[in-house]
């Protein structure tokens, strides 16, 4: 990836949500929703986050977009720190990194027509005038690279499917040209059939136009299929990030072993003989983080080092990177021996 | 083996200020004792109106069953779950009948502990006496794999994650050993590894209970692992309804080869792209004179919009509704 | 036949460009009706009584002030010894009843309609400020809010109302600045719901500045609920006026005939004369279910969610 520029540059982003506790509201505590994530994004690449609710995965993304203000740590956006600009300056940077909602229901205001929603992008950046004809022309034009009829520009969200109105919402986020999209569960709202239209769609208005997407999702499935590379994250912190293939094939931190693993797969014979390891309980609050590694508490491997010493996230093999102590080369952090798979080791 | 439940030609409506709603469309299907039938559909696919019509709990208004029959094979004998009273079927419910919803908040009461709730469910149904029926309930708890069962049965639902809480709604679903659990999206709020979980418990007691059992998703992975029968539905009918490896292997309705393209592959080593299927869902406002799956089906001929394709047997134990033969890649001849 | 063909083929997208037809729309607006029944009564006794207020003059062509003395107390037209000359009979000074009812509902709904105006633009003003600046602002708003609002309010009423002095201005000033809290907590809880909303969240990640989301998102989805509790609200000011009237503390009796008044003054007859206080009292009732009847209707109607929608 060396002729590939970088585009985002995350470095040691925080999140912490402060918790009101009190009669005065003072700041006891905080969630750590997002603790210490550093990652690249290349321009043209998708790069997937994936993990369990609370993981921070959502809070990340938005503290990416500067939606969250972040704790602290960086974002640079070419080069350019995003956590030091000024609101005006931030502004001016937005129309160039957008973000794609969970919800198509909640994520269009009621009272605006489609035209207005679609358009809106363009009249707050004053790229055209409000009620023009070439903003008219330039939604229809947006409307039908989504695949939606432009007549439709005068209806209103609650006339539309939810595949239609994640359509919509990805129309007007296009309306600006953006370079880079946080998707932030695109398609976990919507039927199957439709979630592959979606996909599809997305997919290709990457290829038209080159911009760089952040798939967030917990559909395992769904991110591989998308992403180029793909981050794991657990309770705010990366666990694992490599290539989409190396990840399925040799994951090397046992939690990315074990969402392998936890994965339904619809092909009964393999569902069917397939050798699972299923972690117990359930990801511990944000809140409260266990000591050392975060997922000592459910690890099969758990040693004494990890309820005490947290973890480096540290590169084994080229761009293959780790937050486990037992990660190495020759197998020492998997769940499984390679090739005697029935035996837990 | 001998069948359970069996429905049939059930029609279920709404009657709303848009219009007719025809939620389901005459659905008929059986259920052998101990069996696990997997319902698939997408949302509108009336596969929750179906599940809640036989156990009951179908709003009325607006809803109304229509026609159709239910027989149940009950301790008492046959007897047809449709035409019950409210009160004998909240007797059956919860006892004869156990099932799990998708969000267990709705199901479990927050001002009760759980195990009072589990308990009263034996007082009910079994006739238990109060002492019985605790030590009936931790044994349940733990059954379901609730740590520390006796400590948790004075805690409240909020003090439970979402995981646990299931593993409560099962506990109630179980207690008093049902014939059949109606389980509809049950691990579908659910994380990845907390839905493993679930249904590994779910195949644990399934066995150890011998309980029939309907499960009703739109997730086409945990449909593999747990199903042995399969019915897919679309606009509020049954499409096809097979053994669980044929519907996977050899699907005979363009709707279900279309649903399983659409999926991604975890194996897959190269991102092909997904097929998806056209269009949307249909508008079941407008009663269907045609194949509800006609406008998005790339298989689709005159006849497919002259008639509703019934459900004909294509295989053994294999019922597909479709005139288009998809292995001979023309029309079926009658 | 063709036609017929091409309709069977339509799905749910073709479905939505078709144009509905002049009668697919009046069945629509029919089973509308019919399922908001009470929405229907509530919207027709409330158009009927600002039709009396502002045609008042043409409904009755009695004075509601010319005394009579030898015509008083005469009984309602259906009575032996009434006229149709007075419908609902006359009071003790020979006053028409009927025109004073009917002139009656100028009152109240002048009080109804400013008090609201004047409560629900401060209410507003204050909970927007509120909700949207959060902090200490917020919270030094709404602890006053929250003051006034745990007043014992008929009692407050009733204390301005003996040091203002009796006019119909400050009735409507008492009545609007008394409410106004009301509102601004309803306001205030509805900006912070929509300021976490969806759509503000892409609002900004677009680049919007305060203005665009204040008056592009916010006020457009906040007038459904206040128009609402407006129309609850002024049914509540109806009732208080006429309450205010009775005690003798609303508009005086000789500038203006207020329902409230006519009770106070028909309350001595009720048993030999019960005409005079009954028929302001159902004037008072009619329109506080009829308005009470609207407020419900419209909770549904302007909410675009409530409309049809999609799955």
């Amino acid at each position: 990836m060396t002729d590939v520029k970088k585009l985002v540059e995350v470095i040691n982003l925080k999140k912490y949500f402060p918790i009101a506790g009190g009669l005065f509201q003072r700041t006891k505590r905080a969630v750590k929703a997002v603790d210490g994530i550093s990652f690249d994004i290349y321009e043209g690449e998708t790069l997937g986050m994936v993990g369990e609710s609370g993981c921070g995965k959502s809070t990340a993304g938005r503290a990416i977009l500067q939606l969250h203000k972040p704790t602290s740590g960086q974002v640079l956006y070419k080069g350019r720190d995003l956590t030091q600009l000024s609101s005006a300056e931030l502004r001016a940077q937005r129309p160039d990194m957008q973000m794609i909602f969970q919800d198509p229901y909640a994520t269009l205001n009621p009272r605006h027509s489609v035209r207005k929603i679609v358009g809106e992008p363009l009249v707050i950046n004053g790229k055209m005038k409000k009620g023009s004809l070439e903003l008219k022309d330039r939604v229809a034009e947006l409307l039908e690279l989504v695949g939606m009829n432009p007549a439709y520009m005068k209806r209103f969200p609650h006339e539309f499917s939810g595949g239609q109105r994640q359509r919509i919402g990805i129309a007007r986020v296009l309306s600006l040209n953006p370079k880079f999209i946080v998707c932030d569960e695109p398609i976990s709202a919507l039927d199957v059939s439709i979630q592959a239209q979606v996909v599809n769609l997305m997919q290709d208005l990457q290829e038209q136009f080159g911009m760089a997407y952040l798939f967030i999702a917990h559909d395992l499935s769904m991110v591989k299929h998308i992403s180029h590379r793909i981050v794991v994250m657990y309770l705010g912190k990366i666990m694992e990030m490599t290539d989409r293939n190396t990840l399925f094939d040799d994951p090397l931190h046992p939690y990315t072993q074990s969402l392998n693993s936890a994965v339904p797969i619809p092909n009964p014979e393999i569902e069917i003989t397939r050798t699972r390891f299923i972690l117990e309980g359930d990801p511990p609050s944000p809140a409260n983080p266990p000591s050392g590694c975060v997922f000592h508490t459910r690890c099969p491997l758990v040693t004494e080092e990890c309820i005490t010493v947290e973890p480096q996230f540290r590169e084994i093999t080229p761009g293959h990177f780790v937050a486990c102590h037992l990660a190495n080369t020759t197998g020492g952090s998997k769940i499984f021996i390679p090739d005697s798979k029935k035996e837990p080791s | 083996m001998s069948i359970i439940l069996q429905v049939k030609d059930l029609v279920t409506k709404f009657y709303t200020l848009d219009g007719v709603v025809n939620a389901v469309n005459g659905v008929s299907f059986e259920l052998n004792e101990g069996e696990t039938l997997a319902i698939v559909g997408e949302s509108g696919s009336g596969k929750s109106v179906t599940m809640m019509s036989l156990l009951g709990l179908i709003p009325m208004p607006p809803g109304k069953i229509e026609s159709g029959s239910a027989s149940f094979n009950s301790e008492e004998g046959l007897c047809d779950l449709l035409q019950l009273s409210p009160e004998e079927m909240r007797d059956i419910r919860g006892g004869q009948i156990g099932f799990v919803f998708q969000d267990p908040i709705s199901t479990l009461n927050p001002i009760l502990t759980i195990g009072e709730q589990i308990s009263e469910t034996l007082i009910r149904h079994k006739g238990l006496s109060k002492e019985q029926a605790r030590e009936q309930t931790i044994k349940l708890l733990s059954q379901v794999g609730i740590p520390d069962p006796e400590l948790r049965y004075k805690a409240y639902p909020f003090q439970f994650s979402g995981g646990m809480r299931q593993r409560v709604v099962i506990a109630i679903a179980i207690a008093c050993t049902p014939k059949i659990i109606i389980a509809d999206e049950p691990t579908t709020a659910l994380d990845v590894t907390v839905q493993a979980q679930i249904i590994e418990l779910f195949k644990e007691l399934r066995d150890a209970l011998g309980v029939a059992v309907i499960w009703i998703t739109h997730d086409l992975g945990v449909v593999a692992g747990i199903a042995e029968r399969v019915l897919v539905m679309y606009g509020g009918r049954p499409v096809e309804i097979a053994q669980v490896m044929d519907i996977y292997k050899d699907p005979k309705h363009p709707y279900t080869l279309g649903l399983l393209r659409a999926l991604p592959s975890l194996e897959a080593k190269e991102s092909k792209r997904l097929k998806s299927i056209k269009g949307t869902p249909p508008d079941l406002l407008i009663p269907f004179k045609h194949c509800p799956f006609a406008s998005r089906c790339d298989y689709a001929f005159d006849r497919c919009w002259e008639e509703i394709p019934p459900l004909i047997s294509v295989g053994e134990q294999h019922q597909a509704a479709c005139f288009f033969d998809l292995e001979e890649g023309g029309p079926r001849h009658d | 036949m063709a036609d017929k063909d091409t309709k069977s083929h339509q799905t749910i997208d073709s479905l939505l460009d078709t144009e509905k037809t002049f009668k697919d729309r009046l069945a629509y607006f029919g089973r509308f009706l019919w399922r908001d029944r009470g929405g229907v009564i509530g919207l027709t006794v409330f158009l009927i009584v600002v039709f009396a207020a502002v045609f008042a003059p043409l409904i009755t062509n009695q004075s509601p002030f010319d005394q009579n003395l030898r015509s008083s107390k005469l009984p309602p037209a259906w009575k032996e010894e009434g006229t149709w000359e007075h419908p609902f009979g006359t009071d003790s000074l020979g006053k028409d009843v009927f025109s004073r009812v009917i002139y009656g509902t100028r009152v109240s709904l002048m009080v109804g309609l400013f008090g609201v105006l004047i409560a629900s633009i401060l209410g507003l003003l204050i909970g927007a400020i509120a909700g949207y600046a959060g902090g200490r602002l917020d919270a030094a708003i709404m602890g006053g809010v929250n003051l006034i609002l745990s007043l014992p309010y008929l009692l407050f009423v009733v204390f301005i109302a003996t040091v203002l002095g009796r006019s119909l201005l400050n009735v409507i000033l008492i009545f609007g600045i008394t409410d106004a809290p009301i509102f601004a907590r309803v306001t205030r809880g509805e900006v912070l719901r929509i300021r976490e909303s969806g759509y503000v969240e892409s609002a900004i990640s677009a680049g919007a500045r305060w203005p665009t989301i204040i008056f592009d998102h916010i006020i457009p989805n906040l007038l459904g609920p206040l128009i609402t509790l407006a129309t609850f609200e002024m049914s509540a000011m109806i009732f208080y006026e006429a309450g205010l009237g009775f005690l003798g503390l609303s508009v005086p009796p000789n500038e203006y005939p207020t329902w409230g008044n006519m009770l106070a003054a028909g309350r001595k007859y009720m048993t030999s004369y019960p005409w005079m206080a009954s028929f302001p009292g159902l004037a008072i009732m009619f329109t506080s279910l009829g308005m009470n009847l609207l407020g419900d209707w419209l909770r549904d109607v302007l909410d675009p969610r409530m409309r049809r929608s999609r799955k």
